[in-house]
């Protein structure tokens, strides 16, 4: 007999496990979206998001229904990290965990950047990041996660996290402002 | 200006850093190119393949490619179904006194008429009728009502089809409205809108589809159903 599947059951149930299917479906746009801030252009975005569909398969078995996009956003950052760390592809210079360098400020970041292609300009910026002090500025910044669901995303200290996004920020300041 | 609190941790935040938090903040979503996800979905074999057995990596990746170029060649079609809907009103009467005519921008595929009909079958095909566009109907009659199952290459645009139900029949993603007999679908190569049954009762003639293998997928069964109406393998 041909197996139907839950033929009946609305995609966004938060009380159900999901298929691979209606993850795809239902969250490409937010996987994608993630993967392209993280990974800075179409073609890596879109090596990302298949890696983090087959992960999300795997993992699918033993997923427990909650925070969905929490769970996809702490998949898409390792299978980035992972890339990057495998790949090297972009060397660039890591950032120094120094918590306690201070970032002078300035008045009028808005106001240097207002006469800019923005979203545009932002994204190389991220790009200039290193991968590892971009992936929590963009959780953090972007999506919005506190410091310890990042730090939980990450598997690192929260103080370590709270140190990369202001080194990470730091570096998006100067650079907008120079 | 004083440092600020942030969330929960209680990290000091400088105001320059809100700053550069609110201008990434508003970094606006970006969408993935039109197939790009109903491609990656269509390449679970080839995903598979690397997981399970790790096959030659150059073989995989032609192998890749080659779905690649298939999956993303495919045009976007969004079903008119205004048009559709007319359409099979139009034929409608036509079918039920068994005489089936051309109708506007769609012309009887004679050859398909003689295909086998299973007149012991509840449902009987009256009509295969082709269109503009590649779009092909097929009309089935039952009971004093019709049933029409359109067809036409390339891959579903859901985002643009109307508020409906989006649901799953084993793993293929169907837009179904609630309050009338339409369902719309894909398979490997089609879009697919079916007029006249309920999305239970496409279930159920899905159910109804012997399979032909433990491993049949959803096209096996939909071809199985064309076939039935007298359609080619939509694969």
């Amino acid at each position: 007999m041909f197996d139907l599947v839950d033929l009946k059951r609305p995609l966004s149930d938060p009380t159900s496990v999901p298929t691979w299917e209606e993850v795809a479906h239902t969250h490409g746009r937010f996987l994608y979206s993630l993967a392209y801030r993280l990974a800075g252009n179409h073609q890596d975005a879109q090596d990302l998001v298949q890696e983090v569909l087959l992960r999300v398969r795997r993992g699918l078995a033993t997923y427990q229904p909650g925070n969905l996009e929490g769970w996809l956003s702490r998949i898409t950052t390792n299978a980035f990290l992972d890339r990057v760390r495998k790949q090297k592809r972009r060397p660039t210079q890591a950032l120094p965990d120094e918590p306690d360098r201070v970032i002078p400020g300035s008045p009028g970041i808005e106001s240097e950047i207002a006469q800019r292609d923005l979203p545009d300009h932002l994204q190389r910026l991220l790009l200039d990041l290193p991968p590892e002090f971009r992936a929590p500025v963009v959780l953090k910044d972007v999506l919005g996660y506190s410091y310890e669901e990042i730090a939980g995303h990450l598997g690192i200290p929260i103080g370590t996290v709270r140190s990369r996004i202001h080194r990470g920020r730091g570096r998006l300041k100067e650079a907008l402002t120079t | 200006m004083s440092a600020q609190f942030s969330d929960q941790s209680m990290v000091p935040e400088e105001p320059w850093e809100a700053e550069i938090a609110a201008v990434l903040g508003n970094l606006p979503t970006i969408d993935p190119p039109a197939g790009f996800i109903a491609g990656a979905l269509d390449h679970r074999p080839l995903f598979a393949g690397r997981l399970l057995v790790g096959l030659a990596l150059g073989v995989v990746v032609a192998f890749g490619a080659s779905l690649a170029v298939g999956a993303f060649g495919r045009p976007l079609v969004v079903p008119e179904l205004g048009a559709l809907s007319a359409q099979h009103a139009m034929t409608q009467a036509g079918v039920l006194s068994a005489a089936p005519a051309d109708s506007e921008g769609f012309h009887v595929a004679e050859e398909a008429i003689d295909s086998p009909l299973d007149t012991s079958a509840e449902l009987d095909l009256r009509a295969t009728l082709i269109g503009e566009r590649e779009l092909r109907q097929a009309v089935y009659a039952r009971q004093g009502e019709s049933i029409s199952i359109f067809s036409q290459p390339g891959r579903v645009k859901f985002d643009e089809l109307p508020d409906g139900d989006r649901v799953m029949i084993d793993g293929v993603l169907a837009w179904v409205d609630p309050g009338e007999k339409v369902v719309v679908l894909e398979t490997a190569e089609s879009a697919v809108t079916i007029m006249g049954l309920t999305p239970d009762e496409v279930a159920q003639a899905v159910q109804d589809i012997p399979r032909r293998s433990s491993t049949a997928s959803v096209t096996d069964v939909l071809n199985g159903i064309t076939r039935e109406l007298g359609f080619p393998d939509l694969n």
